[in-house]
């Protein structure tokens, strides 16, 4: 049993000229204990269903559709009090920008320690200890002399692992980490990253890592799902998403970084942009750019199905057999292209 | 060897914090740039690299003469700009123009796009017809058609916003162009389209790029030479093959060894660099990286090692260069 | 989406008619007003609205103490109003524009300098500066109006300067910058287009704010001397009678009510329309 299942997630934006679709039906699971990669560049709605998933949508935003089970129960359909028990105790979340998301005029021992006031009855004295010990567990040099210092104080790399302290004191079985990594420099980077892969070992917790990085990607992911303009493409293991990529999308994104054991005289590049949300194509969204497309794609409306127990995709072509398995890569793009 | 179209000698510009209300006095500095000599060879594309911090937007900004140095001297063929007042600085700026790293702000939100890709020239007394003419040129050269020319920035997205300011960039004709993390706030997809674009426009054109970036797997692949930067200095200015192949510097080995892997199965145990980014203002005597460097001597912390050679085109501000290198066993990717 | 219970059109529909409405009547008030304001007639004084029982319809809105047409002084007010008003916001906006630009752009001496000059006189009480003046050169709508405008320059110059410095700052004008713009063209071509819609809600602001002291120095009898009709003076005619003839002061009293509003109404509407971000309070 998945400890996390989402089926048929779909969430909208209210605007001025109708609702725009940002997440459409997302399915995709969460094993208990391993690192899930959730990969999209923007427009995707990997950042908003992960924000779902905890419900932290807010109007003109809205959830309209789906299933989020953990636990033996529809989080979605929980009262906020329920809700509320759940945030920061069974699953947290860390979010890009360390500093808006600190309060900044708040220490930063105080913040660690909030969760454990909340969310447990131990007394304030057994809760600083929790929280410094959490403190010194992430990495913070002199824990103790920094319990009073506020986020503004540190460095980003610093205020980053804090946050992660804060979601973690409580030992939830699931953290949610959106773009963690990606306002720091390179070698603060790896730092969070390997005291996230750390933590995960030690506490046994599962990871939804929100990304557009494949590099963070191949480096702490079990099992990828790859999102393209509110729909999940392709899912699969890590290795198969690099080696036996199954769909043009997924391998278009793993294509057009740059490789460092050799040197192309050009990268190759996707033609067109990312689909404005309130004009989608009727069938698979990619298709506009996709070098294979055939003119049935555009119409047929797109499913993710599953090629094998661990390996789905959505795209029709590679599920008839059309397109083999790993998809090739196109030649580069002609200039001006 | 091409000849030199930039040469800058022990450039720096500190910024000065001050404290008082009434009589304000200077209680320290921030040593953004601390003394730096580089050379841009004409033709080639130079890569600048570092995290937060490094200078490298300031050396940049300094080398267009965006902001004024605290000392040094910055050479475009042979003419010293940090010698210049204002108004002769102005009659240099057609040599020499920035793509920004903002394609959202560095576009102003109500002009068209050819009245921006024109300014340039209108700033500098073009005529209109002309200016005109040149700026769907320029756009057509770019990529986007003639038919967006009277379109705002708002109806384009990212990537197509940066071309628009490549075109601009190109406007006057420059010989050298600085690219302040030109990609680095697009979507992945998007990047290797512009990064061609910047590639095709440099053979055409016969352009030099400085070309700023934290993002090495970009610098591996558009890159001739690269210096790398750390709090204020250049540590290690090399060819790209020498540097990816066998980078002298501790701080240079710790960078590569921080990018994230291309593949899952290239994961190897960690090797972390310890520490975090220190903070500028706070420099002491010594190697800047002695703090963090895993294999620093007392010579490290009280002697700060200057940028010598340690090949032909390979050069490393470092007092054990040469002992590391030849423990250099590991492969580097 | 969710809108308040008065929606930005709204309030610039109905703010804006108001302001049209009464702008109409000040440019067509010879036409519209039934007698001349300043005719007075002593055997038809102190008549009360046309809704009192001792009302009269040849003056609807009854008439004050030396038998002039309240209607026709309210009407022939509204002229000095708007002009006062608009004339005094455009004279404080200009000033305070350009100074704050100016700080904000250059920096150094000139930005101490000028804020410093814009803190010293937020320090000092309008009405003082107002009585100061008035007293030395006497009333006049011109006086006014250069009072008005003197006293109200800083609250754009403050929110200018600190404009000009963040959009200084924007990538922008860097580029600007590197095509070898001059700090003229700069200000000019990059920093006022931006300033326009802060430009267009303050001054709409301040129209009412101005009307407003207008008529708190006329009510004070620094305004322009009697008998000119102004609502300021209406009030104070008025403040004698306020039990035996309250009408007098009450109709311009709501009249001037009513166009602040309106105009607080168009201020705010334009202020959502034009950056839906900022909601609430000014």
């Amino acid at each position: 049993m998945a400890l996390l299942n989402i089926s048929g997630l779909t969430t909208v934006f209210e605007t001025a000229t109708g609702p725009v679709g940002a997440v459409d039906g997302a399915s995709f699971t969460l094993e208990a204990g391993e690192v899930l990669g959730l990969v999209g560049e923007s427009g995707s709605g990997k950042s908003v269903s992960a924000f779902s998933i905890l419900r932290l949508i807010n109007p003109p935003g809205k959830i309209i559709g789906g299933r989020v089970e953990f636990g033996g129960q529809d989080l979605l359909s929980l009262a906020p009090r329920q809700m509320r028990a759940v945030r920061g105790k069974d699953i947290s979340m860390i979010f890009q920008e360390p500093l808006s998301s600190l309060n900044p005029v708040q220490t930063i021992g105080a913040q660690v320690m909030e969760p454990l006031l909340i969310h447990t009855s131990i007394g304030k004295r057994k809760a600083r200890d929790r929280a410094l010990a959490m403190l010194y567990r992430v990495g913070i040099p002199d824990a103790e002399s920094r319990f009073d210092v506020y986020p503004h104080q540190l460095s980003g790399g610093l205020r980053q692992r804090v946050m992660i302290a804060l979601a973690l004191v409580c030992e939830p079985k699931i953290l949610i980490a959106d773009e963690p990594t990606t306002a720091l420099d390179v070698t603060i980077q790896a730092q969070i990253l390997a005291l996230l892969k750390d933590l995960q070992s030690e506490l046994g917790m599962a990871i939804l890592l929100i990304t557009h990085d494949l590099g963070v990607i191949a480096e702490v992911a079990d099992r990828v799902a790859v999102m393209y303009a509110g729909q999940i493409v392709e899912s699969a293991p890590v290795q198969a998403i690099f080696d036996d990529t199954a769909h043009p999308y997924a391998a278009a994104l793993i294509n057009s970084i740059p490789d460092r054991t050799r040197q192309a005289r050009r990268l190759i590049a996707v033609k067109g942009n990312i689909p404005d949300p309130r004009h989608l194509p009727p069938g698979c969204r990619f298709a506009p750019r996709c070098g294979f497309a055939q003119p049935s794609c555009v119409t047929t409306v797109q499913k993710l199905t599953a090629l094998d127990p661990t390996h789905a995709t959505a795209c029709m072509r590679v599920q008839a057999g059309e397109l083999a398995r790993p998809i090739p890569t196109l030649t580069p793009e002609l200039p001006h292209g | 060897m091409a000849e030199p179209l930039v040469e800058i000698r022990n450039l720096a510009k500190h910024f000065p914090i001050t404290k008082g209300i009434v009589r304000r006095r200077q209680v320290s500095e921030i040593r953004a740039v601390d003394g730096i000599d580089l050379t841009i060879h004409s033709g080639e594309t130079l890569a600048l690299v570092g995290e937060s911090g490094c200078g490298k937007s300031t050396a940049g900004r300094l080398i267009l003469g965006l902001l004024p140095p605290t000392d040094g001297a910055i050479l475009h063929q042979g003419v010293d700009i940090a010698a210049m007042n204002p108004a002769q600085l102005r009659q240099m700026r057609s040599r020499f123009q920035m793509i920004f790293q903002d394609p959202f702000g560095s576009l102003n939100p109500r002009m068209t796009v050819r009245d921006l890709i024109a300014e340039p020239l209108k700033i500098n007394g073009h005529g209109k017809a002309e200016r005109l003419e040149k700026a769907d040129a320029l756009l057509e050269a770019v990529g986007l058609g003639a038919q967006h020319a009277t379109r705002y920035p708002h109806e384009f997205s990212g990537g197509q916003r940066q071309r628009i300011g490549i075109a601009r960039a190109l406007a006057l004709g420059p010989d050298l162009v600085v690219a302040d993390e030109p990609v680095s706030a697009l979507d992945v997809s998007v990047q290797a389209q512009v990064i061609n674009l910047m590639q095709d426009l440099q053979q055409d054109l016969g352009l030099t790029y400085l070309f700023i970036s934290h993002d090495l797997g970009i610098v591996h692949h558009i890159a001739d030479r690269v210096a790398v930067m750390y709090l204020g200095r250049i540590v290690e200015v090399a060819t790209k093959a020498a540097l990816f192949a066998s980078p002298a510097h501790p701080y240079t080995r710790a960078l590569l060894d921080a990018i994230p892997v291309s593949r899952p199965d290239q994961r190897r145990p960690e090797r972390a660099l310890s520490g975090d980014l220190p903070d500028v203002a706070s420099v002491v005597g010594g190697c800047r990286f002695a703090p963090r460097c895993p294999f620093a001597t007392d010579r490290c912390r009280t002697e700060d090692p200057a940028l010598r050679d340690l090949a032909t085109g390979h050069s490393v501000a470092c007092h054990h260069a040469e002992a590391l290198r030849a423990d250099n066993s590991k492969p580097r990717i | 989406m969710k809108h308040s219970m008065f929606g930005k059109k709204l309030k610039m529909r109905l703010g804006g008619g108001i302001v049209i409405a009464v702008i109409l009547m000040a440019i067509f008030a010879p036409l519209l007003a039934p007698h001349d304001p300043y005719d007075q007639d002593l055997m038809s004084r102190l008549i009360p609205p046309f809704w009192n029982a001792q009302g009269d319809w040849t003056y609807p809105l009854g008439t004050d103490n030396f038998g002039r047409d309240m209607l026709s002084r309210l009407i022939y007010g509204s002229r000095l109003s708007i002009t006062v008003g608009v004339a005094a916001a455009l004279l404080a906006c200009t000033m305070g524009t350009i100074l704050g630009m100016w700080a904000g752009y250059s920096g150094g001496y000139a930005e101490t300098a000028i804020m410093r000059l814009a803190d010293a006189q937020l320090a000092f009480p309008d009405i003082l500066l107002a009585i100061l003046i008035v007293a030395a050169v006497g009333g006049s709508a011109l006086n006014l109006i250069l009072v008005l405008g003197l006293s109200g320059w800083t609250v754009y110059a403050r929110v200018m300067y600190n404009m000009t410095r963040s959009i200084r700052e924007r990538p922008f004008v860097e580029a600007a910058v590197s095509h070898g713009a001059r700090s003229a063209y700069i200000i000019r071509q990059h920093i006022f287009p931006q300033l326009i819609p802060v430009l267009t809600v303050v001054a709409t602001l301040q129209v009412a704010q101005m009307i407003l002291q207008e008529t708190a120095l006329s009510f004070l009898g620094l305004g322009l001397p009697p008998p000119t009709a102004t609502w300021g003076n209406m009030l104070a005619e008025g403040r004698d009678r306020m039990w035996a003839a309250p009408w007098i002061s009450n109709l311009s009293g709501v009249a001037i009510i009513i166009l602040v509003w309106g105009i607080n109404m168009l201020g705010n509407g334009l202020r959502e329309h034009l950056d839906p971000n900022q909601r609430g309070r000014q």
